[in-house]
């Protein structure tokens, strides 16, 4: 039988029913009128007699119905129509609901994809990064030099694949103008470990890997722009670093790995071959630099997946070339993928969510006090409808699925304001946080936003409900007196209040720390100035640019242009740029230093630099001199040390003067003097510390540096350099002289990244800012809630107390008095609030730990301000209800009645 | 306030005997509810009263299970009346809840009497 045929039975048989219930009354009725009663009489009789005729015809009818189906559907309809009585009710509950399940599907659909599926690669949880503890070098775990990758895929016996990329950049020329753009040098099996394919073409084979083939798969975006979408790509020659490639494969659209913010600065758009040179393969404990990803087989435990590739590593360990066996030990593990994904975002998502639960159970405290208020309203019609037969449970059952109509539309509202903020938030999006713009939509979180909704509906119906049905039913059917809204009623709603504030407190706390570590971290120096200052990078390619000559020769010319622009004060290029986060470090051995049994190598960033780097970037000099002409390939090897490095190594000592080479002690490199010391520069980001840093002449580079390390990788990272310019001129101009010049030594050259040191270093406090903004507006949010919360109550008693403040009026009670009392009450519930709130917050303010910068979690002046202002609100949105109570006529307070 | 389901259930003298007591008439001859409800007053002169709301109820469970039939037809009297028949798989639960009733009340004659003190 259909659905409809039922339905129809159904219908048919209820007819049946009610023509049956109704023959039997008559024929009961004139058989009474047959005994000698009067047909009215009778009538009473037979009715009384029966019993209650719809409830029977209901419990019949439950007998053949889905009857929770049903009910539900009356239900909801009249849910419905009693909103259309109530729609200012509705409203300021749907809303209000609206705001706290939006807030929650929001930051739902960000943490489902940031936090529970990271990789959008099938079997995620089979994928792992495969890393290297070095104890020499640093305690967590590193990348590995490229002979281990390569003895990791072909030995190891836990995986389906195993790959490894490395990032780097390439000029994209040919036909239009330059640009330079995100890559990646990936072997072969790197695609067969996403499991991941090409939408058009291939990907390249171990052949083309080993043998160096100049193939490359390009992104959909690189596809679009430089190819106009062409479907014929496939064979077309792209020239990269000035050297011919053949389009072989067009990712899928949407297709990010490495993901940027965790690896890279910007979206990948080229694979080519790895493709190892002799140098690379041969760097056995040498230039961590490669990336190892995996995915292990099925059934495959993270445990042994470690043991396995960990056996490989003692393998290699023993085999070490003899200058470092003995030295050198490390271990090697597996980590699971999408966690090192998730670990950037996951302080700020985990705070977020504990946030947007706050302002749900807000949402809900209100809007259970507005069915509270309207539930005293309406206990009359409870009371009939209990007097009429309706058991309890089907009123709380009503009053449920009222709220649950209620909370589905707010659902949908909500639904609606995630899916509008969600877009917003993920233009804002810093880099950092770039996993956190990758949320959709997914059934999911539709499946979330509905269960939030009825989880809310039942939370928020559940107090009054009960509260409306445990009332004397006969005493609410008559008159009542004032009073009798009860105490409890009165207790239950100032209990919520408290809560409110304690949870709006909450949240204030935590914006309140981020607000200040914000603003920390914008006043904390960074080592340089950035103000009247741009820069951009630029990269020689190696084709046009093989050798060091070449290379200088390029460098010397840009410098010599920009000296000669207008309002240039310094230029300067160097291998690194503050706040950039691009860093090479390397071992190094400082003379007269003895480190302490069992030290690790000493690592410090080295820096090269040409031109007025140091005093274009805007450091601060504290001891010696810059470098200058003289200190050139002729000249004495000289190095200016960052503050950090005297303090470690030299402490207490006068740094000018001190000797340090690259390398170990035994290395052949020469030594270097010391000339010049400047205060620490933050290479990362601002949040971190100042990373010690030596700085060495371009010009002496080849001499100090190369022969101490891989030729051929020295000269490459020198072939990078960003561009440093400080003058007087505006920014823009300053933009415009540094593209000029670098277009005049090489018209195809691209520089990226060009922008005032401003903006640098607004880029670097954008993680900050935006989760200050983000928590600040779910505390605004929460502040609102509870302040329309305790307004509303305080206006709602102080309405059910007209008669009494009446009477106080009458009786000469002064109004200043009335609103003091009045305000008293209020008061003393926000500041019960507030201190179980401080106690909340305090409990769980270092859970926010990890995003604070230069705060401590239990700072008091927040706890302190945070407390005022909440207590300032509350008076005020107490005070207005209070005020309005004065103005009652006593006389009309007492006609009340 | 009117009794509610619970209570109807606990005037019942045990679970069942409504229906059986229904069935039990039935079998004699095809009737309708109020005709029932005469009946069973009568049949037990007077000493068993059903509450008229109740039996509706137990005649939609009865039409549910397959027990009965009903069917619209024109009474002695010239009424619309609905008249309720036993089906063969009513006389079958009635067999079988007459036995156990039956056994039932064994059990309580042999416990009450004064003969197994």
């Amino acid at each position: 039988m259909s659905w409809l045929d039922g339905l129809r039975a159904r219908r048919t048989a209820d007819d049946d029913l009610a023509a049956e219930m109704r023959q039997h009354l008559d024929e009961k009725t004139e058989a009474l009128v047959e005994e000698g009663l009067t047909r009215d009489e009778a009538a009473a009789r037979a009715r009384r007699e029966f019993g209650n005729v719809a409830l029977v015809a209901e419990q019949s009818r439950e007998i053949w119905r889905w009857r929770l189906a049903d009910e539900a559907w009356a239900d909801a309809r009249y849910a419905l129509r009693q909103m259309r009585r109530a729609p200012s009710f509705a409203v300021a509950a749907i809303l209000t609901l609206a705001i706290g399940i939006g807030a929650n599907t929001a930051i739902f659909s960000i943490a489902d994809r940031a936090l529970l599926n990271p990789l959008p690669f099938p079997d995620p949880d089979r994928l792992v990064t495969i890393n290297e503890i070095v104890p020499l070098i640093a305690d967590r775990p590193i990348r590995l030099p490229a002979p281990d990758l390569i003895d990791y895929e072909h030995q190891s016996h836990a995986f389906e694949a195993l790959g490894g990329w490395t990032a780097r950049t390439f000029e994209v020329s040919g036909g239009r103008e330059s640009e330079r753009v995100q890559g990646v040098r990936a072997t072969a099996s790197f695609f067969a470990v996403l499991r991941v394919g090409p939408a058009i073409g291939r990907s390249f084979t171990a052949d083309e890997d080993e043998g160096g083939a100049s193939v490359c798969v390009v992104s959909d975006g690189l596809w679009r722009r430089w190819f106009g979408a062409d479907p014929l790509v496939l064979g077309r020659t792209i020239h990269l670093d000035r050297v011919p490639y053949r389009v072989i494969g067009v990712m899928p659209r949407g297709f990010e790995f490495p993901l940027r913010g965790a690896d890279t600065a910007s979206v990948t758009d080229i694979w080519v071959p790895m493709s190892l040179t002799p140098d690379e393969r041969q760097a056995r404990g040498d230039n961590w630099s490669y990336n190892g990803i995996a995915r292990m087989k099925p059934g495959v435990t993270l445990p042994q997946a470690t043991a396995d590739v960990n056996a490989v590593a003692q393998e290699i360990v023993r085999e070490l070339p003899r200058d470092r066996a003995g030295l050198l030990t490390f271990r090697a593990l597996a980590q699971p993928l999408g966690d090192q994904l998730s670990r950037t975002v996951r302080p700020l998502v985990v705070a977020l969510a504990g946030a947007v639960a706050c302002v749900l159970l807000i949402a809900c405290v209100n809007v259970a006090n507005l069915l509270l208020a309207r539930g005293a309203r309406r206990e009359k019609e409870v009371a009939v409808r209990v007097a009429l037969g309706a058991s309890r449970g089907r009123i709380v059952r009503q009053l449920i699925s009222e709220t649950v109509v209620l909370a589905l539309l707010a659902a949908g509202l909500g639904a609606l304001l995630a899916w509008w903020t969600t877009g917003v938030l993920s233009g804002l999006v810093p880099t950092r946080f770039a996993l956190l713009a990758q949320a959709d939509f997914s059934w999911r979180v539709l499946f979330f936003t509905g269960g939030i909704a009825v989880a809310t509906a039942v939370v928020v119906a559940i107090v009054p409900g009960l509260a409306a049905t445990r009332r004397q039913r006969f005493e609410a059917l008559g008159d009542r007196g004032a009073s009798s809204d009860g105490v409890r009623h009165q207790r239950l709603r100032s209990a919520l209040i408290v809560a409110e504030m304690a949870l709006a407190l909450v949240l204030l706390v935590g914006a309140g720390l981020l607000v200040r570590s914000f603003r920390d971290l914008l006043e904390t120096s960074g080592g340089f100035r950035p103000e009247s200052a741009v820069a951009g990078h630029v990269t020689l390619p190696a084709s046009d640019y093989p050798d060091a000559v070449r290379e200088r020769q390029a460098y010397r010319s840009l410098l010599d242009r920009l000296r000669g622009a207008p309002g240039v004060q310094f230029v300067g290029i160097g291998t690194a740029l503050p706040l950039k986060g691009r860093r090479f470090e390397r071992a190094f051995t400082p003379d007269q230093y003895v480190p302490p049994p069992n030290a690790r190598f000493n690592i410090v960033g080295m820096t090269t630099i040409d031109g007025a780097y140091l005093q274009a970037i805007g450091a601060t000099l504290l001891a010696g001199r810059y470098f200058t002409p003289e200190d050139s390939a002729q000249g004495a090897p000289v190095a200016i040390v960052t503050q950090s490095v005297a303090r470690q190594y030299w402490p207490g000592q006068d740094p000018i003067g001190k000797r340090l080479k690259w390398g170990i002690v035994q290395s052949p490199a020469p030594w270097l003097t010391v000339v010049g010391m400047v205060a620490d520069v933050k290479q990362d980001s601002l949040d971190a510390a100042g990373a010690p840093q030596i700085y060495v002449a371009a010009d002496q580079a080849e001499q100090t540096i190369v022969a101490s390390m891989q030729r051929e990788f020295t000269i490459a990272q020198l072939r990078s350099m960003f561009i440093v310019v400080r003058g007087e001129a505006r920014a823009e101009a300053l933009v415009g002289s540094v593209r000029d010049a670098v277009h005049g030594v090489d018209s195809r050259l691209a520089v990226d990244g060009l922008e005032p040191l401003t903006e640098t270093v607004a880029a670097s406090a954008a993680p900050q800012r935006f989760n200050m903004l983000l928590m600040a507006s779910l505390a605004g949010m929460a502040l609102l809630l509870a302040a329309i919360g305790i307004y509303g109550v305080v206006a709602y008693s102080v309405a059910q107390r007209t008669q009494e403040i009446g009477i106080r009026l009458a009786l000469g009670a002064d109004g200043r008095a009335v609103v003091g009392m009045i305000l008293r009450r209020g008061m003393a519930l926000a500041g019960a609030g507030v201190a179980i709130g401080t106690a909340a917050a305090a409990a769980l303010a270092p859970m926010l730990g990890a995003l604070l910068f230069g705060v401590k979690p239990l700072d008091a002046p927040t706890f302190v301000s945070v407390a005022l202002l909440l207590l300032a609100v509350a008076a005020l949105a107490t005070y207005l209800p209070a005020r309005r109570a004065t103005k009652v006529d006593p006389m009309l307070a007492l006609r009340q009645e | 306030m009117r009794p509610r389901s619970k209570d109807t259930a606990r005037k019942d003298l045990f679970p069942g005997s409504l229906e059986m007591m229904v069935l039990q008439t039935l079998r004699r001859r095809p009737l309708h509810g109020y005709a029932l409800v005469q009946h069973i007053k009568e049949a037990s002169n007077d000493l068993l009263h059903i509450e008229e709301g109740s039996l509706y109820p137990a005649l939609q469970r009865m039409l549910k299970a397959g027990w009965v039939k009903a069917a619209w037809r024109t009474s002695a009297t010239g009424r619309r009346v609905r008249v309720y028949e036993i089906t063969a798989s009513g006389s079958q639960h009635l067999g079988h809840e007459m036995s156990r009733f039956e056994k039932m009340l064994e059990g309580i004659r042999l416990v009450l009497s004064p003969a197994s003190r």
